[in-house]
């Protein structure tokens, strides 16, 4: 599994790394919207989750989110956006521009853990 | 709607950074309204809170607090932290204390939106306000973590 990570805080890009690991996943990462839609472009078919952040200088997150969902390539291709933003309103703006999953920050590494087994299908008793 | 003091909506903030500071590290800091004696810092970040309502919110460190505190997140030795880390570290508690207070404020006035965090960097910072600014100041503890939360609305 290689999840796409895309922050532009090195803290939290690994703080996810390190969570990834753990579940033995692979982890490309991205600082902003530009380099994630580039690297989604080059590794498309070897990623199986984007985590997203929303508030990111030069392009957000949501406007990645709304790229990636309306792509014919990238849009089977789950995102969870992983965020300060928690009014109901951005999380129903993010639903409805297609986000897969939702959470929220400050998380635990259980609580990510947990998200993105779920967004994969996956048990959760790792 | 609910009425707050602007008391009240430093405690908001400091609370917001207690709990984020939990979260994230483990580590519960202790909160206390009182400034310590040596009040100076080696790095502030703040984020301006754009809305009607808006202000600014501080959080300033020292090198060695946020070097302790980088290390209980990421999991790194403290001597693999790196300057740019510690304050990509703060940037980050700003924005998720800034996040996590608007949840906490949206059933009052106080409705803003996020911006991108700055850092200061200097020797022996301070952060005072003119009088009739309403500056609200936190001091936050624990152990070898020490920051400090000050806001302005």
């Amino acid at each position: 599994m290689k999840l796409l990570v895309v922050d532009d805080s090195s803290a939290i890009r690994k703080i996810i790394k390190a969570a990834a690991d753990v579940l033995q996943m692979d982890t490309v990462e991205a600082q902003d919207g530009i380099e994630a839609l580039e690297k989604l472009s080059e590794q498309y078919k070897e990623i199986d989750l984007v985590l997203l952040d929303w508030n990111m200088p030069e392009m957000s997150g949501f406007d990645v989110l709304v790229e990636i969902k309306t792509s014919d390539i990238y849009r089977e291709i789950p995102v969870m956006m992983v965020t300060t933003e928690s009014q109901k309103s951005s999380i129903v703006a993010a639903v409805r521009a297609g986000a897969d999953n939702y959470l929220t920050k400050p998380f635990t590494v259980d609580e990510l853990q947990s998200k993105i087994l779920e967004c994969l299908g996956e048990d959760s008793d790792f | 709607m609910r009425v707050i003091s602007s008391d009240e909506l430093g405690f908001v903030f400091a609370q917001s950074l207690v709990d984020v500071v939990e979260k994230v590290s483990g580590i519960r800091l202790d909160v206390s309204s009182a400034e310590k004696d040596s009040d100076f810092d080696d790095v502030v970040c703040v984020m301006n809170l754009n809305g009607d309502k808006g202000g600014l919110v501080f959080i300033s460190s020292c090198d060695a607090s946020l070097r302790t505190l980088c290390s209980a997140i990421e999991g790194s030795p403290e001597s693999e932290i790196s300057m740019d880390d510690m304050e990509d570290l703060l940037c980050e508690l700003v924005n998720m204390t800034a996040g996590s207070a608007k949840l906490s404020l949206s059933d009052t006035e106080y409705h803003y939106s996020l911006s991108s965090p700055l850092i200061i960097r200097g020797n022996n910072l301070s952060i005072s306000s003119k009088k009739r600014v309403r500056l609200t100041s936190h001091t936050l503890c624990s152990g070898a973590v020490s920051m400090r939360l000050k806001t302005v609305f």
